[in-house]
């Protein structure tokens, strides 16, 4: 998630919106919140297809973990996208071809390809799913991404006393030691734990900061490329898991204010290489 | 009388500790264990019997009882050891009937004299709590403590120590009112601490080094503005892109790498071109890696420039062998197999070297059957190594020259995929074996993707017409623009059956044109030249020609391009929905290199990739994996040859047989023996008849 004059830290990322896409972006996601009633909306990322590419908005009113995620092609017009069941997401996830850009063109599943030694049985089952389409798959797509890759750095978000998550509006950024350090962002997805653990871990715990996991000890090593731009005053995350998640922070300083945001500029590919290509 | 005027919360109940505090210094910091200080002990005491009072109080009953006994004497020490407990003691019982004027040094000597009745009894408490006890102090004090006594990272000093100077002064100096000047107190203590131009003193000093990376960054891009008007500006026909414009194509593309960074590239490239008097360059693109990302520009050389350093050049200039052991292809006539890319031109010299330093084994050892192909020499100036590539590592950073694509590195680059670093010199660890440095494998990639994804429209560049039938020329035909080029309108570049291609193909040996890597018929039988491993395929024929590589002609259209599983290799588009004709981009990607985008709108257009340096195998669910190469075949077991049966394996035999064996020896033995017995007493008897 990223507010709209940000885009400029886009840059470091590689890719950017063009002017008519960033129009049509602030336009149409106004009138979007105001359609679907929803007190947060803003632009989760691009998902680049082969005919067209997706926009995918993000939308929530109190849950921020119960988003609800719209696409369009052009940026005017904004579908809902269907919710998936975990079955539909595990086949999902054996997908890797490109996006087409046609939300009702339907995948060839892996699965789903008849093997003579099938039983009857399995093949009637397979039968009674419905096939995935390209709207369950930027769905599950979207999900995986967000429960993988989407971070947010330590602070930005704090839990009060009945738990419930808020944004930190008096968050300046990152120090410059924290800045570099993986253990300073944090994975934005629900169900964490904290583990009080040693003495020091409750001093430098601070318990309505410290609510989600740390990226720090994501497998395999390597897996996010953090670097430094700007001489030191930007810092850019990237997911080699799902490449095109990019990740950028520049605390606030006497010169600008404190930045952070994130989006999803990619093929919608997991990076299954990975291992061997680090 | 409290003349000293401290805010007294002294507990009762810390009475006893009081004596047990002067005696027994050491088993009371095992509190202090916890805390590294160079606070005093009394502080540590203090603060540690603060911590065991707690403990006691709620557990030992007996300690009452001694509380009401030295209620006394103990309570003019703790008065001033609580002084450390301030915050942290939350039970007050003020007794300010008891002060006195007992300064700390003099603690140990008096009351051990007055108490030393009930030392034992205190004495005793207290070594009979259990340690437990004493360890179990409330985990809030411990976080409270270890937290006062973090260090600022400004000063290097805490809370704590602070705190208890403040208070030794204090006490030292007995000064009346103390607490009405507290503040100026802790200043006072807090400059005498600050020494100038010390390592860690409170300083201006240490604001510099905070910013520093940011200033050096600053400083360096303001470098780049230096090198203005002073060199020739109107340089002969050198001829750079206009950055600026073209980053404004790309940007309805929806790819950019900001303005500002664009407009320092670009400066960067001037620079660049004046320094190496280069006489055309082009931004290539850029590549992540994953500590450091490298920008790209490649350029045309007016002259040979051999000063500059070259990073990803061979080691082996001068090919001395490195012996690959487990190559079984030993031949004592012929030369030691090396893996080093040797230099083109003198691989018979070397072999003709190699032939006096190998020695002639005892045994016959199997003569090679298999022609070995020779190195690949390398295109120079020409083909795939037409330009020449420089890179940085972030804008305004110095350039590095990438040496040229070496044949036999870029077969193998096509079997691996590995992430780029950012450091040129990393070697690249992989299978199969690479065994070059990063900046090998860039070069190589970048060669892949410029031969794959530059292309052009139709009628760009035509055949230069000079050299003749195209047959004829030895390298990749040579092609100038078109100086009648029409640019095409909007729709006709949305068509990809418009675009060429103007980079030559990669053939699968590595170059863009044929060479045989065995070399002609006559050198094969006579010479037997010293091999290097290759990944060809042509290793069994034995004086025969290979069949050369061929790969599709310059300038034959994208649309032919092999497409990548079920979906095309090219994909165009317009960049906008709206705009007119005539002002409206077209962008032409490819699928198979995720990254390299064309951006044409009439006559101007571009290349440029951007992305992490992979190609897109395919699109289907098996080619998302990458498959690496198999593991060659394991060798054999010795084949016995038939003439000699010098080797042969056999079951050993049991023991029953072997036994058996013997005793059948030994018969026959026997009956030989007999024989021949038999046979002399014939022989006797014939004798004697």
């Amino acid at each position: 998630m990223f507010l709209m004059d940000d885009i400029d830290y886009l840059n470091l990322g590689g890719f950017t919106i063009n002017y008519e896409d960033r129009v049509g972006l602030n336009s149409s996601l106004r009138i979007l919140k105001d359609a679907e009633k929803y007190d947060n909306v803003s632009l989760w990322g691009r998902i680049l297809g082969v005919q067209k590419d997706y926009f995918i908005a993000q939308c929530w009113n109190d849950d921020i973990f119960g988003r609800k995620y719209f696409y369009s092609t052009d940026t005017i017009t904004w579908l809902q996208l269907p919710e998936i069941t975990e079955d539909e997401l595990k086949d999902i996830s054996e997908i890797y071809s490109r996006f087409i850009g046609d939300p009702s063109y339907e995948y060839q599943l892996q699965s789903q390809i008849p093997q003579n030694n099938q039983q009857i049985l399995e093949e009637d089952n397979l039968q009674e799913k419905e096939p995935i389409n390209e709207e369950k798959r930027l769905s599950g797509v979207i999900k995986m991404i967000n429960y993988d890759v989407e971070i947010v750095p330590r602070g930005a978000f704090y839990q009060d006393k009945l738990k419930k998550i808020h944004y930190n509006d008096k968050f300046h950024g990152l120090n410059g030691k924290e800045m570099i350090e993986l253990s300073s962002y944090f994975h934005f997805r629900s169900g964490f734990k904290l583990t009080l653990d040693t003495i020091e871990d409750r001093i430098d715990i601070d318990q309505s900061i410290d609510i989600f996991e740390n990226i720090e000890k994501d497998k395999p090593d390597g897996i996010w490329s953090l670097q430094i731009e700007h001489g030191g005053s930007t810092i850019t995350l990237k997911s080699l898991l799902w490449p095109g998640y990019f990740f950028f922070h520049a605390p606030r300083t006497d010169m600008r204010q404190c930045k952070f945001g994130s989006m999803y500029n990619g093929y919608g590919i997991k990076n299954v290489n990975l291992g061997i290509m680090l | 009388m409290s003349e000293q005027a401290i805010p007294e919360e002294v507990n009762q109940e810390q009475a006893n500790i009081a004596p047990e505090m002067d005696e027994r210094n050491v088993p009371t910091e095992n509190n202090g264990e916890n805390v590294s200080s160079e606070n005093t002990e009394q502080d540590l005491n203090a603060l540690s019997n603060g911590e065991k009072e707690d403990k006691q109080s709620s557990e030992e009953d007996e300690n009452k009882v001694e509380d009401e006994n030295n209620d006394d004497k103990a309570e003019e020490k703790t008065e001033e050891k609580t002084e450390g407990n301030e915050t942290i003691n939350d039970e007050e019982k003020t007794t300010e009937e008891k002060t006195t004027e007992e300064k700390p040094s003099e603690e140990k000597v008096e009351p051990v004299e007055e108490q030393k009745p009930e030392e034992e009894a205190v004495k005793k408490i207290s070594f009979t709590i259990p340690r437990d006890c004493v360890l179990k102090e409330t985990e809030e004090l411990l976080v409270a403590k270890t937290f006062l006594m973090k260090n600022s990272t400004k000063t290097d000093t805490n809370v704590y120590d602070h705190l208890s100077q403040i208070v030794m002064s204090i006490l030292d100096s007995k000064i009346d009112n103390a607490v009405d000047i507290f503040e100026t107190l802790s200043t006072q203590i807090k400059k005498e601490k600050f020494v100038p131009d010390s390592f860690n003193s409170y300083g201006e000093l240490r604001r510099e080094k905070e910013k520093s990376s940011e200033l050096e960054d600053a400083q360096i891009k303001m470098e780049l503005f230096q090198n203005d008007n002073e060199d020739g500006r109107g340089d002969d026909g050198n001829e750079l892109p206009d950055l600026m414009s073209l980053s404004s194509l790309f940007e309805w593309a929806g790819i950019s790498l900001g303005k500002e960074e664009t407009f320092l590239i670009n400066t960067s490239m001037q620079k660049l071109m004046i320094d190496k008097g280069l006489k055309s360059m082009r931004f290539w693109g850029k590549i992540y890696g994953t500590k450091k990302n490298y920008y790209i520009v490649e350029a045309d050389q007016k002259e040979e420039d051999d000063d500059d350093e070259v990073y990803g050049e061979d080691d082996a200039v001068n090919p001395e062998e490195e012996e690959e052991g487990f190559l079984e292809n030993e031949n004592e006539n012929e030369k030691e197999n090396t893996e080093n890319e040797n230099g083109n031109e003198n691989e018979n010299e070397e072999n003709e070297i190699q032939e006096s330093q190998i020695e002639e084994p005892e045994y016959p050892v199997p003569k090679i059957k298999i022609k070995k192909p020779n190195t690949l020499s390398k295109e120079i100036k020409t083909g795939i190594n037409k330009y020449v590539y420089y890179v940085c590592n972030y804008v305004g950073g110095p350039w590095y020259k990438l040496a040229d694509v070496i044949p036999e590195k870029l077969q193998l680059s096509r079997k691996i995929r590995k992430y780029f670093t950012g450091d040129l010199n990393r070697e690249i660890i992989s299978y199969p074996p690479f065994e070059g440095s990063e900046a090998q494998y860039l070069r190589c990639q970048i060669a892949r993707i410029s031969a794959a994804t530059t292309i052009c429209p139709t009628g760009y560049y035509i055949f230069d017409s000079e050299d003749g039938e195209p047959d004829d020329s030895e390298g990749p035909q040579p092609i100038i623009i078109n100086t009648e080029f029409e640019a095409l309108s909007n729709d006709q570049l949305l068509d990809i059956s418009n675009w060429v291609h103007h980079v030559p193909y990669i053939l699968p040996q590595g170059r863009t044109s044929w060479e045989n890597p065995f070399g002609s018929e006559e050198e094969e039988e006579n010479e037997d030249e010293g091999s290097d491993e290759e990944g060809g395929s042509d290793e069994e024929n034995e004086g025969e020609k290979v069949e050369p590589e061929t790969g599709p002609q310059l300038l034959t259209p994208i649309s032919q391009d092999e497409e990548n599983d079920d979906i095309p290799a090219w994909v165009s588009k317009f960049c906008s929905r709206t705009l007119a004709p005539q002002f409206n981009p077209v962008c032409v990607s490819s699928t198979r290199w995720p990254g390299a985008h064309t951006v044409a709108l009439s006559d101007k257009f571009s290349s440029i990739y951007i992305g992490d340096g992979m190609k897109c195998y395919g699109n289907t669910y098996l080619s998302a994996f990458h498959i690496p190469q198999p593991m060659t075949t394991i060798m054999n077991e010795y084949q016995e040859n038939n003439e000699e049966k010098e080797i042969t394996e056999q079951i050993d035999p049991t023991v029953e047989e072997e036994t058996a064996f013997e005793e059948e020896q030994a018969e026959k033995l026997r009956k030989k023996e007999e024989d021949e017995e038999g046979t002399e007493e014939e022989e006797e008897e014939e004798e004697e008849d």
